[in-house]
């Protein structure tokens, strides 16, 4: 019984220490939210952490905006706030005793509205868009300030949450042309109505035909295209491999027509594998798109069309 | 000399880690969506039902979350679109005519309370339940540093590095706040809903990762008001994609020199 009391007294000691090691390293990070002119916003703030385990924590500001949190001592982390009616802003800090406190100034969001043509002047509609800030980078970015926006049946668009007095592009995706970017332009009032952007018929073919294990061709069946841009990529091209409508050229898919074949346009240089599936073994290809060649390419599929 | 440049290779390999900043550093994108569904409304709720330029007692309903923010969109959809309603007083006229699938979000006043099977939807005309499926509400991108693409067999395949440096995506603390939202003022509050964590495992290759989701969980804990919970719905996360990007070309720099980085 004695012997028992000891060991309760053992783990009560070593789970005190434990606590009180924890509590020597973590630290506390304070801040506030406020708007452009310094007045408190009541918001929350997102917190992440990267490495192999990534996460990401919320807190919220008292009525005040202000905040206070901790961590362990040494972590990297990112700290986004956001209120109502405001564009998020960011700090990348480490945790450090001498760490600043973070104070967030966030400004009101302007309107971004026009037009996504072809060369014929003619609409492009479904087409995604994204904003994308010049030589600035976010660890974290909420799709409803820089995306989430397409284009109506006539091609026209509007973003609601644009950042003021910061340059920006608008890039562009849609299913036949590669992805582009409009020239750079800056919100320097309310809203911007009326801004045009052009997509071009560049890119190039990526097309085939998939058959089955007589020849025969085999359509209905899921293409798959892989892409990468090419290693010598320009600036520009760098740029828009940091644009989230990266994804959209990054992977497509289509079926095969009657004859079997398929095709991809406005496929921009690169690496290319395309591959088919849903019947037999799957099967690929892979190759080089330049300026002046198309890709193209037979899949031969280990099944046998039906007749 | 040569340990020197081995140094620097090493320095460029191991940056990773340290979440963002750089413009130009190597990064793992994972597009993560939470998702809601199962929403429900039977608690006492009061927004916006003044008589002035308010639908009242209906409106639409946004979400403020760990991924993203309020929008005038099918974030939190409710049941009532395009309903004839009369409210308790005998007044009766269509509402919810703007494309939304509103809730009656004034069920503590005397004029909409229940029970009223035009006002409620569920449970003997007391109870909202959403005739809608899942919702959206919020997709953020995060840019997590990675290390290069590297492969430590010589088969040619990367084994580590790019996006395959990620093994799981946590949320600890998902929260929801819930606004009834309104064009002409500020949006107002109705409660803020609190998810225990909320895990993502990823199976991701060093170039991109699959679609990969996490439980749905119900909610554990409620503010604004924290003592009465007034809605329920259920939250799950999903990394709907992975992407490494490599804008610099810092890491096909690397493969240029050393063959472990030039793997597919």
């Amino acid at each position: 019984m004695k012997r028992y009391g000891c060991v309760h007294l053992f783990l009560l000691v070593l789970f005190t220490r434990e606590t009180s090691l924890t509590a020597m390293q973590s630290l506390t990070l304070r801040g506030e939210i406020a708007d452009a002119a310094g007045a408190p916003l009541q918001g929350d703030l997102t917190v992440v952490t990267g490495g192999k385990n990534v996460a990401s924590w919320s807190l919220q500001t008292n009525s005040i905006g202000t905040f206070s949190f901790q961590v362990p001592e040494g972590t990297p982390l990112t700290v986004v706030a956001k209120a109502n009616g405001y564009l998020s802003a960011e700090i990348s800090v480490v945790a450090q005793t001498d760490a600043p406190a973070l104070h967030f100034r966030l400004s009101m969001a302007g309107r971004v509205s026009g037009r996504v043509i072809d060369e014929m002047g003619k609409g492009i509609p479904d087409a995604q868009l994204a904003i994308r800030y010049v030589e600035e980078s976010r660890a974290v970015e909420f799709s409803q300030e820089i995306a989430d926006v397409a284009t109506d049946d006539f091609g026209y668009f509007t973003f609601t949450s644009v950042a003021r007095n910061r340059p920006f592009t608008i890039d562009v995706a849609d299913s036949s042309h590669p992805l582009v970017a409009s020239p750079v332009m800056t919100l320097d009032r309310d809203s911007l109505i009326g801004v045009l952007v052009t997509v071009h018929e560049t890119g190039q073919v990526v097309r085939g035909r998939v058959l089955d294990a007589y020849g025969q061709p085999l359509s209905n069946i899921r293409v798959h295209m892989n892409w990468r841009p090419e290693s010598r990529s320009n600036s520009r091209r760098r740029e828009l491999d940091m644009s989230v409508l990266h994804i959209y050229e990054r992977s497509r898919s289509t079926t095969t027509r009657s004859d079997g074949s398929f095709e991809f346009r406005g496929v921009a240089e690169g690496v290319v594998i395309v591959n088919a599936t849903n019947c037999g073994r799957p099967v690929s290809a892979r190759g080089e798109l330049t300026a002046n060649t198309p890709f193209e390419a037979t899949l031969t599929l280990s099944c046998v069309a039906a007749r | 000399m040569r340990r020197l440049y081995r140094g620097f290779q090493l320095l460029l390999v191991l940056v990773p880690f340290v979440l963002p900043t750089d413009v130009l550093a190597q990064v793992c994108t994972l597009s993560v969506t939470g998702l809601n569904r199962s929403r429900m409304v039977y608690g006492d709720v009061n927004v916006e039902c003044g008589r002035d330029i308010h639908s009242a007692p209906f409106g639409n309903w946004g979400v403020s979350s760990n991924v993203g923010k309020t929008q005038d969109g099918h974030q939190f959809d409710g049941w009532c679109h395009n309903n004839y309603v009369c409210d308790n007083q005998g007044n009766c006229g269509t509402s919810c005519r703007d494309g939304w699938y509103e809730w009656n979000s004034c069920t503590d006043s005397p004029k909409f309370s229940p029970p009223n099977c035009t006002l409620y939807n569920a449970e003997n005309c007391s109870l909202q339940v959403s005739s809608q499926d899942i919702n959206v509400h919020g997709t953020t991108y995060l840019n997590v540093q990675t290390s290069c693409p590297f492969d430590s067999d010589g088969d040619g395949a990367c084994d580590s590095g790019g996006c395959k440096d990620i093994s799981s995506y946590t949320q600890p603390n998902h929260f929801m706040s819930l606004y009834e939202l309104d064009p002409f003022d500020r949006d107002d509050l109705v409660q803020t809903l609190y998810f225990p964590q909320l895990t993502v495992s990823l199976s991701c290759d060093s170039w991109g990762c699959p679609i990969s989701g996490s439980q749905w969980a119900g909610p554990v804990a409620y503010d604004s008001p924290w003592w009465v919970p007034r809605v329920y719905a259920e939250v799950a996360i999903v990394v709907g994609w992975g992407l490494f990007r490599d804008p610099a070309q810092v890491c096909r720099r690397l493969a240029a020199r050393d063959s472990r980085y030039n793997c597919r």
